[in-house]
């Protein structure tokens, strides 16, 4: 799939604003916000992506102290940690890596590395509650007392296992030169 | 496959948005945190696929004709993306082993967009004689997120034969002018234009003879065509063999008895023809004759040589060497340098044949490369007298030498021997010990009696060492002292 650059800008307006409309309408937040959008958008344009990225940090972070998540046991706050955190950020660092230096040329979007990182942030995110529910059923006295830290660190290490296991794949076929001084 | 810079600061982020969230009990950063890990995942799979999806064709042209030793010769090379994807990343083509770069960049960091061509176009120095491979091209693969790197290699081999040093030329065509060596024997020829020369007798007609040379007084007698032939004294055809045998290519000083030898028979070759001496010249190994130009004064016979010894195999740096060669490792078989394998039965056969041409001090047995080349010419002369200079260190091929030596003798033809002895091109700064001294004086000794043998045959010996040139050889061959 082929994204021209206007294309990128109209979803770089759309993420920032949905980023907006999740956040707490405070003043800071929304001019942090509003700064690290512009500043993604002078690397876009300028193709310069050490910008888009100092950009990127700004939007990420304002984005995660202001965006409040209570749980993620309850289906509304696992449809707002989506909708409202997940995939505006992962677009937003889709955007922000794309820009290449030198000309300004079409991006691609690969679907199948795509559908595997979306499928595998997904399931982490769902990994709190499915894992719960799994206990709920075993032991239903504990999955009662599952805390917020406890969603935490099962989101982290389904986060770390998945990651592990996706970036074992290494390309066959190709030829690569023998480390120095090896046999 | 390794992180960049970038990707490892991304993925630092993460891990501090992972932290975050847990010191704060925040689930906001963890999914800020996952956000950048899957990202991390998009553009490693991607990359992954592009890298093996990646299909270039690489042209590379070498613009000299002719590559020689310690001059720079130009390469062009062209690659074309034929892949769906551009191609991110530096491209090197890769030079060869004892080759610099002179000129030029074999090196260009870009973008290489989906079915387009980059053009590099380089010089580079061989620093010595022989066959050169530039293997293929190297290229550091950057991912177009800019997160991972990856150095993969597209091979393209190229074969370069580089030649002896111009030099080595250019001393042969100023030598044409000033020496001159000349061999004269009988020659047997039916077409001779002036008739005074002595008959020798008749033989049957071969299509080809002239009708003047036909015996035609005796064709109502015998009922068929007879040709006249006639002796005339004149050089001798001479071929000039050059021994590549594997003790020949073993160098363990700066010059090396091969690459010696080449400079030789070059110089030697045009030195013969410039004296209106029909000369050719042939490479051999312990198993064959490689390559053969026939004898001919033609116009264009020295370029045919120098084309020749172009394909003449490089020399292999001997880095065990030892100051004198020990009697009983030459009579050892060789041990191979790799474990057998299956690969290995074929390449063990080959070792132990050699050997047993090789050995010294073993039974004498007929070599097969140079006698076999010299049987040959000798079928094909039709009775004209043939010279034979051999260049040889008389260690791999030295029984074959001495089987052509007796063929000489028995069939009346000449062999002239340029020993090229192996203790004088081994290196002189080694420390050497009373041991060493005395394998020197064993060898001398041996080298002594070989060449007793060769005279015995009727053969002409001169030893030559590195410092010799081939003026020197020239002025000792007429003096007689060969």
């Amino acid at each position: 799939m082929i994204v021209s650059l206007r294309m990128r800008i109209v979803l770089l307006l759309l993420v920032t604003v949905d980023l907006m409309v999740f956040s707490r309408i405070t003043l800071l937040p929304l001019i942090a916000m509003a700064i690290g959008a512009a500043t993604i958008l002078l690397g876009i344009v300028s193709s310069y992506r050490i910008a888009s990225m100092i950009g990127l940090l700004v939007v990420m972070t304002t984005a995660a102290a202001s965006i409040e998540i209570p749980s993620l046991l309850e289906l509304g706050a696992i449809m707002t940690a989506i909708i409202a955190l997940l995939l505006p950020v992962l677009t937003l660092i889709w955007l922000a890596l794309s820009v290449e230096e030198g000309e300004r040329q079409q991006v691609s979007v690969r679907k199948i590395p795509a559908g595997v990182a979306l499928a595998y942030a997904l399931v982490c995110v769902w990994s709190a509650p499915s894992t719960v529910l799994v206990l709920s059923l075993f032991a239903p006295t504990v999955s009662m007392r599952v805390d917020i830290l406890a969603e935490i660190s099962i989101m982290l290490v389904a986060t770390i296992g998945g990651s592990v296991l996706l970036l074992r794949r290494k390309p066959s076929g190709i030829i690569t030169p023998k480390p120095e001084g090896g046999a | 496959m390794r992180s960049t810079t970038l990707g490892t600061a991304l993925l630092s982020i993460s891990i501090v948005f992972a932290f975050v969230s847990v010191l704060f009990s925040n689930i906001s950063f963890a999914v800020v945190a996952v956000a950048l890990i899957a990202a991390h995942v998009y553009s490693y799979r991607r990359f992954v696929n592009e890298l093996e999806t990646t299909d270039l064709h690489i042209e590379r042209k070498v613009l000299d004709q002719m590559m020689f030793s310690m001059e720079p010769a130009s390469i062009a090379v062209e690659v074309l993306n034929k892949s769906s994807e551009p191609v991110r990343g530096t491209f090197e083509d890769m030079v060869p082993e004892d080759c610099t770069l002179s000129s030029g960049n074999n090196k260009a960091s870009m973008i290489l967009p989906q079915h387009s061509i980059l053009k590099m176009s380089y010089s580079i120095t061989p620093q010595k004689r022989g066959a050169h491979h530039i293997p293929g091209m190297k290229i550091e693969r950057t991912d177009s997120y800019g997160l991972f790197v990856e150095e993969q290699i597209i091979e393209r081999d190229s074969l370069l034969n580089v030649h002896t040093e111009k030099r080595a030329i250019d001393i042969a065509r100023k030598m044409a002018g000033r020496e001159h060596l000349e061999f004269s024997g009988m020659g047997r020829n039916p077409a001779i234009v002036l008739r005074e020369f002595e008959f020798d007798g008749i033989r049957d007609y071969v299509p080809g003879d002239r009708a003047r040379d036909v015996h035609w007084k005796l064709l109502p007698k015998l009922n068929k065509l007879m040709t006249k032939i006639y002796r005339k004294e004149g050089a001798v055809h001479t071929t000039i063999f050059v021994d590549c045998g594997r003790s020949m290519r073993l160098q363990s000083s700066k010059v090396g008895k091969l690459n010696h030898a080449v400079d030789i028979s070059m110089q030697l070759s045009n030195v013969l023809i410039n004296s209106f001496h029909p000369a050719g010249v042939a490479t051999f190994d312990e198993m064959r004759v490689l390559n053969k130009v026939r004898p001919s004064v033609g116009r264009h016979q020295f370029d045919k040589i120098v084309k020749l010894l172009m394909d003449v195999p490089g020399t292999i740096g001997d880095t065990s060497a030892v100051p004198a060669q020990k009697e009983e490792e030459r009579t050892k078989p060789p041990k191979p340098t790799r474990p057998a394998g299956n690969s290995n039965t074929k390449g063990k056969e080959f070792l132990k044949s050699l050997t047993d041409l090789s050995a010294a001090g073993g039974p004498k047995k007929l070599g097969i490369g140079l006698e076999g080349g010299v049987k040959e010419i000798l079928a094909k002369s039709m009775g004209q007298e043939q010279l034979f200079i051999i260049i040889s260190d008389l260690i791999s091929s030295r029984n074959a030498v001495l089987a052509g030596a007796r063929i000489c003798k028995t069939t009346g033809n000449k062999m002239l021997i340029i020993h090229t002895y192996d203790d004088w091109y081994r290196d002189a700064g080694q420390k050497a010990e009373t041991q060493d001294i005395e394998k020197l004086y064993d060898n001398l000794n041996g080298s002594i009696k070989l060449e007793a043998a060769f005279r015995g045959y009727g053969a002409s010996y001169i030893r030559v060492g590195p410092a010799d040139t081939t003026s020197g050889i020239v002025r000792a061959i007429r003096r007689g002292k060969a």
